[in-house]
């Protein structure tokens, strides 16, 4: 079989160790990387995927071609041509929010390669979804985007010391791909992607996606991945936002957890992912899967990582708004979901303890003592940092929103109070 | 004098000692010193003090000017227990506001809720330190959960427990592992500016006695037995 030309932008660590890993495994996608043209690190056609379970080892991964490219004339010849023809071709882009901006352009000449009638899939692999992929679809409607759920914990591998890229990654991993399938050829009338009949025989995935159809770690829907997507924020992404404040407020900065710490927080942490589950179900549809859950509990118990990492420029004395905003998105809305289906929001008012009780912890900031997570030596900012009394009001507001029409009003009361305080002890006023 | 806000409590103070009641007693002159001790200790003005306080303006009343005397002592006392450095005025106004909201979580009649607390605070709970001494050794978040775990009873009790319940103990030893570090690893002036000297030297008495903390600082792969400059002796022992 002629191998699918993929084009990958954003040979970071979730691109590199999750996507193009992925799209390698299959055997079936001739793959092209693309990295920041003002990156100071030039693309390497080889890079390394560690796993953090030495008994799966590690994978020399080759693509066809990388580079840094800014120009379509930078591109290699061959790449040119295949997308010109009128073979299928599949675009994936892992590029994290501070890079998605700059790469619109790029992208988009790409696609404007691309004959009107032939088959180009664009699998946007974002942990947030970024308003420039919405553009990219209305300015190429003869390319399918769509938005994929991607879990994978990968982080740089700081002990190699093999040349190039080197990513170290959990064996957990899930690529939910939504409206995977093309309209049915019999079908008549206009057919949007997603409104069709659900997995049905007669659909085939988009040709570009076909090579991923025998992959375990990929999941190819025919409808939309909204379920998926409130599963990874709410239990992947929430829980490690949780795990990394409760760490930080006990002083331990260095991830895993292990030994009776590991077991501790494990018991900990599962009520509240169980009523996450529960919740899921009865909202979404989406079966309690208390496997899905273990496993990714298991993932933060076994990669290193630390709460330095997870909370940065979020948990931040002179501005908490950004951590308060994860923290709505990532266990208030799912509160608010938990209390409108009867699911028991004991768990969830524990979270919010949680948080109040780190942010009485003062010198828990990471602008008052940082922890370099490679030697673990702590440090603290040379001078105290600077608050004012109107961002902490935004906080406090933004923190009160996200309790509300959930919470017993007991609790937001007693929440309310303490968060008040513990911002206070450092303001004049 | 613990059960509400106000503003303008500079204003009510006057008011205070104007009262019929208390203007020829003491009591007033009392209630003024101690709310002055506590602005220099906090470097809060009056107003910021009392909102914290949970100050709801002046009370004429006598039973309530003792039980007002009796929360700015003990609330007092506990400040004091904390590193008395110019830096550390966080750290003394953590205690205030924490005595604010062990005291309104006291349960029962408001007349014996500081007797109460007091006597909370004298206990060691589960073998381990009282609250009294987690203040001196300047643990003052844990101190203050220590003291809400030895309340016999009350909402701050039960909302401990319920809490202590949930939560992962990720912890062993008395001192958070971050100020151990900052002990054991610091400069004399990151010590004064965050542990202050005093609690820094009873950090050290500490240290050398506890086998907890000193497997937190080994796990850590501190030298609690490396002694730098605070962790000389007081003079007096020396000689």
């Amino acid at each position: 079989v002629e191998p699918t030309v993929a084009v990958h932008f954003g040979p970071g660590r979730l691109g590199l160790g999750l996507v193009v890993d992925v799209l390698l495994s299959t055997e079936r996608y001739e793959v092209y990387l693309i990295g920041r043209p003002n990156s100071s690190l030039s693309e390497r056609r080889s890079y390394y995927v560690r796993f953090t379970d030495p008994r799966l080892g590690m994978r020399q991964r080759t693509v066809a071609w990388a580079g840094n490219t800014a120009k379509m004339a930078d591109l290699p010849e061959r790449l040119v041509a295949q997308l010109r023809d009128a073979n299928s071709v599949l675009v994936t882009t892992a590029l994290g929010e501070d890079n998605v901006a700059e790469a619109y352009e790029r992208i988009h000449c790409v696609l404007q390669l691309r004959p009107a009638m032939s088959s180009t899939v664009v699998l946007v692999c974002e942990n947030e979804r970024h308003k420039m992929y919405d553009e990219l679809a209305g300015a190429n409607p003869h390319a399918v985007v769509l938005h994929c759920v991607v879990d994978r914990i990968c982080a740089w591998d700081e002990e190699s010391l093999l040349p190039g890229k080197s990513v170290l990654a959990h064996d957990v991993s899930q690529w939910v791909v939504p409206h995977a399938y093309a309209p049915a050829p019999d079908l008549s009338g206009p057919v949007t992607p997603g409104t069709g009949p659900t997995a049905d025989v007669h659909r085939m995935p988009w040709p570009a996606l076909v090579g991923l159809t025998e992959e375990p770690n990929v999941l190819l829907l025919a409808n939309d991945a909204t379920s998926y997507a409130h599963r990874k924020l709410w239990v992947v992404n929430g829980i490690h936002l949780i795990l990394a404040t409760i760490a930080r407020r006990n002083g331990v900065d260095v991830l895993p957890l292990i030994g009776w710490r590991q077991q501790e927080f494990k018991e900990s942490i599962r009520p509240l992912m169980l009523a996450m589950l529960e919740t899921i179900d009865r909202a979404f549809g989406l079966a309690v899967d208390e496997h899905f859950a273990d496993e990714r509990v298991r993932a933060f118990c076994e990669a290193p990582d630390s709460a330095t990492r997870v909370l940065r420029k979020r948990y931040i004395r002179s501005d908490l708004r950004p951590y308060i905003e994860r923290l709505a998105t990532r266990v208030g809305t799912a509160a608010k979901l938990a209390h409108d289906h009867d699911v028991d929001i004991a768990p969830f008012v524990w979270v919010f303890r949680e948080v109040v009780e780190a942010m009485a912890e003062s010198d828990s900031y990471l602008d008052v003592t940082v922890v370099d997570p490679a030697t673990g030596k702590l440090y603290r900012t040379g001078s105290l940092p600077e608050v004012d009394a109107r961002v902490d009001a935004e906080v406090e507001a933004a923190f009160a929103r996200s309790l509300e029409g959930w919470a017993p009003e007991e609790a937001v009361d007693v929440l309310m109070r303490r968060l008040h305080n513990a911002l206070a002890t450092w303001r004049s006023d | 004098m613990t059960d509400g806000r106000t503003s303008g409590v500079a204003e009510s103070l006057r008011a205070l000692r104007t009262s019929e009641a208390v203007a020829t007693s003491p009591a007033s002159d009392v209630l003024v010193l101690l709310l002055g001790g506590l602005r220099q200790l906090t470097d809060w003005d009056t107003d910021v003090l009392c909102r914290y306080l949970g100050c709801s303006g002046p009370q004429s009343e006598p039973n309530r000017v003792a039980h007002c005397t009796a929360y700015l002592e003990w609330v007092t006392d506990a400040c004091r227990k904390v590193d008395p450095s110019r830096e550390l005025v966080r750290a003394r106004r953590e205690v205030l506001v924490g005595a604010f909201e062990l005291c309104a979580g006291a349960g029962g009649p408001a007349s014996g809720r500081v007797a109460r607390c007091r006597e909370a605070m004298l206990q060691p709970v589960k073998g381990s330190f009282s609250a009294n001494d987690l203040l001196e050794l300047g643990e003052v978040a844990e101190a203050w959960r220590q003291a809400a775990r030895a309340l016999p009873s009350g909402p701050a009790r039960e909302a401990r427990d319920s809490f202590d319940t949930c939560t992962p103990n990720l912890r062993r030893g008395h001192l958070h592992p971050r100020r151990l570090q900052l002990l054991l690893t610091g400069d004399a002036q990151e010590i004064q500016n965050y542990i202050g000297a005093t609690v820094a030297l009873r950090m050290h008495t500490h240290l050398s006695a506890c086998n907890l903390c000193k497997a937190v600082a080994a796990e850590l792969d501190l030298r609690w037995d490396h002694a730098p400059l605070l962790a000389s002796p007081p003079l007096r022992q020396v000689a």
